[in-house]
């Protein structure tokens, strides 16, 4: 949890929105936070698309370390900013091709395998954009690479498919990460909008709305630490014979990504607080404090058995306590309204 | 397009929203919605220019309207109360009644000139339960297992209520990924309502699978269309189709572009019946179809109560940001927008 602590120090430097208006919150939080971030996932992403191309000209020889440290690479950037869909990144399905799992029924694979027999024009990056999602983002290189047997297979005489739909992805992995960028930062994007304190296509209607959207997001996001990320760890904790659901097992980054999106969250939130409502900020940090010890917790339990599974369940239940607390608190401590029905449909 | 301005004069709690109304001059027919304010739970009418507040002892979720102008408010699943109350006088009492033994309320109920009927489900197996009440009190007269489990909106069409049966399990509360095995069991029943038998069943097929079917509009030709979300968004599929009277269920067509992320809150038809229009809070989007297909989709953020205007194509929006819009369907517009501090519910009704 070193990563975390670290993250968690950052956060103490944003200091609070004294008496920004929601507008200039939003404008900050675009051009500190938000932008920053998606560059350093393209930044991220380049460095992969790379790395699979100077792997895949010289197999034999090439060096799988480099994919697996270019793979981490983008997944933490990923992880510090993936909750933020305003915007952008909602648009076309990037987030969800970016990094999609939760995958009950083999689609990731299903969609590898159609990959690895595909004619090379159907690996274009319009024709992946348009196949499943299942088949475009992270989970894919993830299966490539994990376990160690599977990245052997890229060094292979028939590795060759391997390596193809692993640089595709790759390729189209950059693609996703440039347009998020670029939507952003380009003169008619969304952060000039924000400036402009005017509507950004299905976003926000203004600056002050956005405010509203990207505390949402935030929100939002602790809603999916705990349903989508720390309840399945809990799952194939509790069900080690069952098929792992929890966001990159394969690779066993499950809980550092969670710690990232947690720390990101945090610092995030230190953006939209009132600075005379502290009151609403403290518990909020409490509950961070609780559910990250927890998760610390978990970090620490044996591999397996009962102490695990106590963990497990201790985490979720206080990552569920930070997500609601989350809901009940943060409207009153930063003046904001929560979307909810993004947040939590039905 | 209006300018942006403010029609409630947030303070603090339910009371001050009283103060802030719509302009007066702004054409509004009575629209109401459950809401949220600051913790505080309830919902919003405007009537007449003016916006009101009521409060709630829990999340509402879902409102349908009796003739007589009284409308029923049902707890947010897994619910455990409802009330009926009068929006012309929300300084009454509300009817206030609960779910029947054992059971939660699924966030909807459908009425009808003499009855009222509530979905439901059993707290521990989410089975699906029909219950039929008194309209006036809520008060249960006699309850039907159905066929089923998760039980969504619900309404009366030729005599029968039609009932979403969603299919989702779900752990505790609404939020978060179902947990079901395999593919959803989800369907539209046909079901008597004084005998609770069902007559009919509508599935959308192998190929939607993932497909919870959760929401219903009707036309006054009797299609109804129902609108659905997509538990695996690996692939896209079609979110809005159409039964027409002694038809099966048609989807219809949806490009990938559209921008629903396999999510729809709510639908409706326009005055004319010949639109529909669906909003989906996670795409930040309201779609609109024709019968014969998709036509566009109108950006709306954190978008999901829809209600029809009187005049054909037209249609009232709510946001869960505060927001309230006038589109224009055909013109794929934004006519008009308000925004305030309450955080509205999935579902608005013209009341």
């Amino acid at each position: 949890m070193m990563i975390f602590r670290m993250l968690i120090a950052a956060a103490a430097l944003v200091p609070l929105a004294a008496s920004a208006t929601p507008a200039e919150s939003a404008l900050k939080f675009a051009g500190d936070f938000i932008v920053p971030r998606f560059k350093a996932v393209s930044d991220a992403a380049h460095v992969q698309d790379g790395a699979w191309t100077t792997f895949c000209a010289g197999r034999a020889h090439g060096d799988l370390a480099s994919l697996k440290h270019a793979y981490d690479g983008l997944a933490d950037a990923w992880s510090d900013v993936e909750f933020m869909r305003i915007g952008p990144a909602a648009i076309e399905m990037r987030v969800e091709r970016f990094n999609w799992w939760l995958d009950r029924t083999g689609a990731t694979g299903k969609a590898l395998d159609a990959m690895m027999k595909a004619k090379p024009e159907d690996l274009a990056p319009e024709k992946l954009a348009a196949g499943s999602v299942a088949g475009q983002g992270l989970p894919v290189i993830e299966r490539l690479l994990y376990p160690d047997a599977e990245a052997r297979k890229l060094k292979a005489k028939a590795g060759a498919a391997r390596c193809a739909a692993g640089a595709a992805v790759a390729h189209n992995q950059a693609i996703i990460a440039d347009a998020i960028l670029n939507e952003w930062t380009a003169p008619d994007g969304a952060r000039a909008a924000l400036a402009a304190n005017t509507r950004w296509k299905f976003a926000f209607a203004d600056a002050t709305e956005a405010a509203s959207v990207m505390m949402t997001d935030l929100a939002a996001g602790l809603e999916g630490l705990k349903d989508f990320k720390v309840a399945m760890v809990y799952h194939d904790v509790f069900n080690a014979k069952a098929v792992h659901l929890a966001e990159a097992s394969r690779s066993r980054r499950s809980l550092r990504d969670i710690e990232r999106n947690l720390a990101a969250i945090r610092l995030g939130l230190n953006y939209f607080y009132k600075s005379d409502k502290p009151d609403g900020k403290a518990e909020m940090d409490a509950a961070f404090d609780d559910a990250q010890a927890k998760l610390e917790d978990l970090e620490n339990a044996p591999a397996a058995g009962p102490a695990r599974t106590q963990a497990a369940q201790a985490a979720l239940t206080h990552v569920a306590i930070l997500a609601q607390t989350a809901m009940t608190k943060l409207p009153d401590a930063t003046g904001l309204t929560l979307g909810f029905n993004n947040l939590d449909g039905d | 397009m209006a300018t942006r301005r403010a029609f409630f004069g947030l303070a603090a709690g339910a009371a001050a929203l009283a103060s802030g109304v719509l302009p007066a001059r702004a054409a509004t027919p009575g629209l109401m919605s459950a809401a949220h304010l600051k913790g505080a739970e309830g919902g919003m009418v405007w009537r007449d220019g003016a916006a009101s507040p009521f409060a709630l002892p829990a999340r509402g979720h879902a409102l349908s309207r009796f003739a007589g102008g009284k409308v029923v408010v049902v707890g947010r699943r897994p619910g455990l109360f409802s009330a009926i109350l009068d929006p012309a006088r929300l300084d009454a009492p509300v009817q206030a009644f609960a779910a029947s033994q054992g059971n939660r309320f699924a966030g909807h109920a459908a009425v009808a000139a003499d009855l009222l009927v509530t979905g439901e489900f059993d707290a521990a197996s989410v089975r699906a339960v029909l219950v039929s009440r008194d309209p006036a009190t809520g008060a249960e007269r006699a309850k039907w297992a159905l066929d089923g489990i998760e039980p969504h909106e619900l309404l009366f069409a030729d005599g029968r209520v039609f009932v979403a049966l969603g299919g989702l399990v779900k752990d505790g509360g609404v939020a978060g990924p179902a947990v079901n095995d395999g593919p959803l069991d989800s369907a539209v029943v046909e079901v008597d309502p004084k005998s609770g038998r069902v007559l009919a069943r509508h599935a959308a097929g192998r190929a939607f699978a993932s497909l919870s079917l959760r929401h219903l509009a009707i036309a006054a030709d009797g299609t109804i269309a129902v609108a659905a979300q997509d538990q695996d968004l690996s692939e896209p599929r079609p979110l809005v189709g159409l039964i027409a009277p002694g038809a099966t269920l048609e989807m219809l067509a949806m490009p990938r572009e559209a921008g629903l992320r396999g999510y729809v809150g709510a639908v409706a038809f326009d005055a004319k019946g010949e639109l529909i229009a669906a909003a989906s809070p996670r795409g930040g989007v309201v779609g609109i179809w024709t019968r014969d297909g998709w036509h566009g989709a109108i950006p709306i953020a954190d978008a999901c109560g829809i209600a029809a205007d009187v005049q054909a194509g037209i249609f009232w929006v709510s946001s869960g940001h505060g927001g309230v819009y006038r589109v224009d369907a055909r013109a794929l517009a934004i006519l008009a927008e308000w925004h305030g501090a309450p955080g509205f519910d999935n579902h608005m009704i013209v009341v």
